[in-house]
């Protein structure tokens, strides 16, 4: 079993570094480095779209949510999904209108001042880690399980490795090994699927029946995983506003040449991602019939192995040689995934850090392009050996509260400054900072404060606060615009924004404010 | 510096909806003129006819879902077809949703938006003219 897993992990390691040996030849300029050129074509960033959504915490856990609580397991991923509309319709076409790399980019474009750049940066950081720590001590903890290696080895690992792709091949690199993983996984499900298919006669229905008849009608309904009527309604407010406010999938939006092609690149995710999501459900269901709750929750209390279990299941059993190809496959491919997240988090992380905090914000802009190349891999080193020494940290602690944390910050902070930078015209510097710091502060301290951290003794009932959160982030960001007064050209910078964000006319077309920029 | 030059060309090349007169001095215009002009202005009502009733619908379904799910779990574990539940019918009916809608959106988008773009594009150059 070892063996034939270490075997399938060597055979993915090697066809992502021959990609990220094929992409360092193509990746010279910042442009490059940062947004592979902007020479995407829709159906690549769409996989590669899909692959940053179908991350092994997705995967593994909506489907193990399902097998040990049924409906709420299946709310998470739609929920996932309909945020896509958002971003599609809100956010995708405005942001690669008028940023290069980053979040950052956005906000000092319409804002002139460093400040609020600096503002979205720590946003964008803050983000970043509390999404990757969580993925890295997965990972490890994966690792330890299918090979026996110390927990300190994996996350170790996976460290080198997502730093091999970044440092070498830049977007390039982790675009490739992003649409590998999501090929794979979605091989993977479409055998599965079948599969379990196969065994009830290809009659999705007998699989809720079975369900109930095993573990009762309240696997069909909500209210299984959440205790407080808001918690769903939290949760999708999360969700739907919070990946909007996600700087690795904005990023996404710079790698394609035109705002058609970003559109179609959606669409590419909306199927890719959305068949996968609804399949957790049968997954979940399958697994729950065929290997029981008990032997799930055996395995990890959380649930998130039972997909794997399945798969072993179905591939024949455990000690079965089909059972041990199949498991192996899926935790080689889990980890794979994991590497391809951790990889495009900490690219758009090393973008905040070099791109927005070193050369505009420090540097105001005056460093050329081999610095700034440099500048960006020193900043990639940074930013894993922190996500290294932080997975490290995270041993044993249950980082659950970060997952909704990441998601509550980017839902709370992000996704108003971005929103109001868009399409209110008196929005201003002080508002980007008021936003980000009321959004920034009430998530981490509701998210501290609820049960995913305190469990029973929870000062705050709701275990997603953006419900709460989110409308504080507005507030902050609309009270601190309106005690403050614009810039000069505030009127000016907005008209030249909103004019480039809404049609895409290239900068060089439209007369620059009479003062000079200082970003 | 070089380096600079050569990208922002290609910018203009690529983001400039319709072929400038010469590359190396485009026409320019004021924000605010192209703000208030009538290119604009049609662009952005499309945009507004399309982009509110879609998302608004779309999102008010979705919300109304979680609510449902949340204040009225006895409703959504209605028996709607064997085993098959009311909750699971409306949670499918979130991906068809989603599916239709993101259809529909980037037909219209890619053909009217992108064409009404150009247009403001085209108008700063007559206006030159």
């Amino acid at each position: 079993m070892k063996l034939l897993t270490v075997a399938i992990f060597l055979v993915i390691l090697a066809v992502t570094l021959m990609i990220t040996w094929w992409a360092a030849r193509k990746t010279h300029t910042t442009s490059e480095f940062y947004a592979a050129g902007g020479s995407l074509s829709a159906r690549e960033n769409g996989f590669a779209l899909a692959g940053d959504w179908m991350s092994a915490a997705a995967f593994l856990g909506f489907s193990g949510l399902v097998s040990l609580y049924g409906m709420d397991g299946s709310l998470y991923a739609v929920a996932a999904l309909a945020a896509f509309l958002v971003v599609l319709m809100v956010v995708a076409e405005p942001v690669r209108n008028a940023g290069r790399f980053t979040f950052g980019d956005v906000i000092a474009e319409r804002m002139k001042r460093p400040s609020a750049r600096l503002a979205a940066t720590i946003g964008t950081i803050v983000v970043n880690i509390a999404y990757m720590v969580p993925q890295m001590s997965g990972a490890g903890a994966l690792i330890k399980l299918m090979l026996g290696v110390p927990y300190d080895v994996a996350v170790i690992m996976v460290g080198v490795g997502m730093l091999v792709y970044v440092l070498f091949g830049g977007m390039i690199a982790t675009t490739w090994v992003q649409i590998v993983k999501a090929v794979l996984l979605l091989v993977a499900a479409i055998v599965l699927v079948s599969m379990l298919l196969a065994a009830v006669h290809f009659d999705p229905l007998a699989l809720f029946a079975s369900v109930e008849k095993l573990y009762g009608a309240k696997m069909l309904a909500p209210g299984g995983y959440f205790k407080n009527p808001l918690d769903t309604l939290s949760l999708f407010v999360s969700f739907i506003f919070g990946v909007a406010g996600l700087p690795h999938v904005m990023t996404r939006f710079y790698t394609v040449p035109d705002s058609k092609t970003a559109r179609k690149s959606v669409l590419w995710l909306m199927f890719l991602a959305g068949s996968f999501f609804m399949v957790t459900t049968l997954i979940g269901f399958a697994s729950a019939i065929f290997v029981g709750q008990d032997v799930i929750r055996a395995a990890d209390k959380g649930g998130n192995l039972a997909l794997p279990l399945l798969a072993q299941y179905l591939g024949g059993g455990a000690g079965s040689l089909g059972g041990q190809i199949f498991l192996a496959s899926i935790c080689a491919i889990a980890f794979a995934a994991i590497l391809a997240v951790v990889a495009g988090l900490t690219l758009a992380s090393s973008g905040a850090i070099a791109h927005d905090l070193y050369v505009n914000v420090i540097r105001g802009g005056a460093v050329d392009e081999a610095e700034q190349v440099r500048v960006a891999r020193i900043a990639t080193l940074l930013v894993g050996v922190a996500a290294v020494a932080l997975g490290l940290l995270a041993q044993g602690i249950n980082v659950g509260v970060l997952v909704i944390l990441a998601i509550s910050v980017a839902a709370s902070a992000n996704f108003p400054i971005i929103v109001l930078s868009i399409f209110w015209r008196r929005f201003n510097t002080a508002g980007v900072i008021g936003g980000m710091t009321a959004g920034l502060v009430s998530s981490v301290a509701l998210a501290f404060a609820g049960p995913a951290f305190m469990h029973e003794h929870a000062l705050f009932p709701i275990v997603n606060p953006a419900v709460a959160s989110m409308p504080i982030g507005f507030f902050g960001a609309w009270l601190c615009t309106m005690l403050s007064r614009g810039s000069a050209t505030h009127d000016d910078d907005f008209d030249a924004f909103f004019v480039r964000a809404q049609t895409g006319l290239a900068p060089e077309r439209l007369q620059a404010p009479t003062t000079h920029r200082n970003t | 510096m070089e380096t600079e030059m050569t990208e922002l060309s290609r910018r203009v090349l690529i983001n400039g909806s319709a072929p400038s007169p010469t590359i190396d001095t485009p026409v320019r215009a004021a924000p605010r003129t192209v703000l208030h002009s009538r290119s604009f202005r049609q662009l952005m009502s499309a945009k507004r006819r399309v982009v509110v009733p879609l998302l608004g619908v779309s999102l008010a379904y979705t919300f109304a879902v979680a609510l449902l799910s949340g204040f009225a779990p006895g409703l959504m574990a209605i028996k709607v077809d064997g085993a098959f539940t009311l909750g699971y019918l409306l949670v499918l009916a979130i991906y068809g949703m989603c599916w239709v809608v993101s259809v529909a959106y980037v037909l219209v988008a890619n053909r009217t938006f992108e064409a009404q773009a150009a247009h403001v594009s085209n108008e700063i150059d007559g206006d030159a003219r």
